[in-house]
């Protein structure tokens, strides 16, 4: 068993364990470093796939997360898991990256979208759904990943965002009905009732 | 099954998300390594480059103000001469020169010692003018010269601190009737047995003038022609020293601090596209700027400064992680401008410009006798913030950052551009010439504002405090 094997083995479970992770990390040891890269970096992955709108860029996102997650690490005070706080610092550079290279542009119409009548699927393609979810405009990707994925409430979105509660609110319900068509183009979801799920 | 059941969608996704992970090649922490390393090593070089430049401008300010300073030397030029005139003309004198450019200057030169053959010199000095004392001894080599009964004084006052003008320069030569001690025995009396005679030449001619001395005055005096020589020679050599004081180069040395946005920006009044185009937050956060730099006279008008300063943005929380709430973005403000001023009345008018910080604004100071001189100022603002934060890949400023060319570096270099309006009330208080301290109130609002992490955090009215120090080399 090489050396970064035994470190992972090592890390992964207890708190006193990643203190010592994040110590050896802060420390700059390369091989704590690739260890934790290589605890999260496929979940970390999937979470920059939701917001990239493809491969590329979640590459490219994944890799600015990981930069600052080594260059912040000094100030992470063990509140929170170290997970959760890594997937915090994704989300942020996933929504950096958005308005930077994409012109994020909120739909501010205040009219609720009229929700969509449809089934509830038994069983779905992760990939599919993915790829449907890249498909949406950055501005309904990156409240639907929050509000429904994330957990967060539409007035933290609107903090985070800063937008209006109201604003997140419209472009969840336009992201969702936008989604169900997309996933309903592919054969998975139906927008009435009677279709069949997937 | 509807839509009425709203959180299966939801805990579909999360479903789903949760379990959804895409592996990774070792390649990618390779290149993110790299990639970090080199924004580390751009961040480093950057840093290297700001304390360069920071450097090269003190440095720059510090030669510069020797340089004008430098006119200073005439005096003791002026010295020099007058020492070398007395040398050549082997008075045994004593030649008090008080140069009352807040310098005071006596140097006595009793005449040698005839054990030694040194000259006794004695000298004098306040001792800011120490050095200035010292050189002028140094370059005293008077020797003594018995029975030449001429002991000449020669006063010389450029006052620029008075209220006189600038250009007046007083000089005031007392010439004393002969009184050779060293003819005089134990009694005081003179070989030939007779007490001296009392001064009965001249003994005090007072000139004042400005600019020029009236060389008539001193050729009414009943002196040698090596004292006309050296009132003549005195007068002429100060004229650089009056004209000099209007070359004074100033330091100053001030700090800001916005403790907190102290009113908010209602969103609820505009539209919100507007509202979010412009960034409107409610994060609180503080400022605090400290610059210090140097004031070259280039004309009676206009002045020259080149100024650094610290630029530090203190915000209340992050939104990025759970970085500490004391999380900071420091800068450094590089500041250089002209600055014109004008005398209407008792008021004193500024219209300053400068490239970094701020750029355009009018100050009106009351010019009054006593110590404390009230002022009003105000006008445009524009911060141009650079930064090297460890932080500073989360900061962005949406449509506003200027970013590397480089690639990869995108994230590194800050640079932010804030427009505002200020407007600053205030009084300062003089110590003394050389020294004052100014303190006010200054309320700025920021029409265009900083993003952190892609949220405008420092949109709003601040009002501040402003203390300050000017230090007036004179």
């Amino acid at each position: 068993m090489n050396n970064r094997l035994k470190l992972r083995i090592k890390h992964t479970n207890t708190i006193t364990n990643e203190n010592e992770l994040v110590k050896r990390c802060i420390n700059e040891e390369r091989e704590a470093q690739l260890c934790l890269f290589n605890m999260f970096s496929g979940s970390m992955h999937g979470v920059c796939m939701r917001y990239a709108q493809s491969a590329e860029e979640a590459n490219d996102m994944l890799q600015e997360g990981f930069i600052t997650v080594f260059n912040q690490l000094k100030s992470f005070r063990f509140e929170s898991s170290l997970k959760t706080w890594i997937t915090r610092i994704m989300i942020n550079c996933s929504i950096n990256y958005l308005r930077k290279y994409h012109k994020v542009k909120w739909d501010y119409s205040m009219d609720e979208a009229e929700e969509m009548s449809y089934e509830q699927p038994l069983g779905y393609d992760t990939a599919v759904v993915m790829n449907c979810i890249q498909e949406l405009p950055a501005g309904y990707r990156i409240v639907l990943n929050m509000f429904a994925i994330e957990g967060y409430s539409h007035k933290e979105i609107a903090k985070e965002l800063n937008i209006q509660e109201a604003t997140s609110r419209s472009q969840y319900a336009k992201a969702k009905n936008a989604l169900i068509k997309l996933l309903s183009k592919k054969g998975i979801y139906y927008e009435q009732q009677g279709a069949r799920s997937f | 099954m509807s839509n009425k059941e709203p959180d299966r969608f939801k805990s579909d996704l999360q479903h789903m998300a949760s379990g959804y992970e895409v592996p990774v090649q070792q390649e990618v922490f390779n290149l993110l390594m790299d990639k970090r390393a080199h924004q580390n090593k751009q961040k480093k070089k950057r840093a290297f480059i700001y304390f360069s430049v920071s450097l090269l401008l003190v440095v720059g300010s510090v030669l510069a103000t020797i340089y004008i300073t430098k006119p200073n030397k005439s005096a003791l030029h002026s010295t020099a001469l007058l020492s070398e005139k007395n040398q050549s003309n082997r008075l045994n004198s004593s030649t008090k020169i008080n140069l009352n450019n807040n310098k005071e200057l006596d140097i006595i030169n009793g005449g040698e010692n005839e054990q030694t053959h040194q000259p006794n010199i004695k000298t004098t000095k306040s001792p800011e003018q120490k050095n200035l004392a010292t050189a002028s001894a140094n370059l005293v080599h008077t020797k003594s010269v018995k029975n030449l009964p001429t002991k000449t004084v020669v006063k010389s006052s450029s006052n620029a601190i008075s209220s006189k003008p600038k250009n007046t320069v007083d000089i005031k030569v007392r010439l004393e009737s002969p009184i050779e001690y060293n003819n005089l025995n134990k009694e005081g009396k003179s070989d030939d047995g007779l007490m001296p005679e009392p001064p009965t030449s001249i003994t005090k001619t007072e000139v004042s003038k400005a600019d020029s001395v009236n060389e008539e005055k001193y050729l009414a005096t009943p002196v040698d022609s090596a004292t006309k020589a050296v009132a003549k020679t005195d007068t002429v050599e100060n004229k650089p020293i009056a004209e000099q004081v209007k070359w004074r180069p100033s330091y100053w040395l001030n700090t800001t601090w916005y403790p907190v946005s102290a009113l908010k920006n209602d969103n609820s009044k505009l539209p919100n596209h507007l509202a979010d185009s412009f960034g409107l937050s409610n994060a609180a956060h503080s400022t605090f700027n400290f610059s210090g730099g140097v004031l070259l006279p280039i004309n009676k008008s206009w002045s020259f400064g080149l100024g650094i300063g610290y630029y530090q943005l203190n915000f209340d929380r992050i939104r990025i992680t759970d970085l500490p709430s004391d999380t900071s973005v420091e800068g450094l403000v590089v500041s250089s401008g002209i600055k014109g001023m004008s005398k209407y009345q008792n008021y004193t008018s500024e219209i300053t410009f400068k490239y970094l910080e701020v750029p355009v604004f009018v100050r009106w100071e009351k010019q009054n006798k006593k110590s404390f001189s009230p002022y009003v100022q105000t006008g445009f603002t524009y911060d141009y913030l650079l930064s090297s934060a460890s932080y500073i890949f989360e900061v962005k400023q949406l449509g506003e950052v200027n970013y590397t060319e480089k690639e990869n570096a995108q994230q590194e270099q800050f640079i932010t551009h804030r427009f505002g309006v200020q407007a600053e009330s205030g009084f300062v208080y003089k110590f003394n010439s050389y020294l004052a301290a100014q303190a006010g109130v200054a309320v700025k609002q920021d029409l265009r504002s900083l993003y952190l992490d892609g949220s405008a955090i420092n949109k709003g009215t601040f009002v501040g405090l402003r203390v300050g120090l000017k230090i007036n080399l004179n």
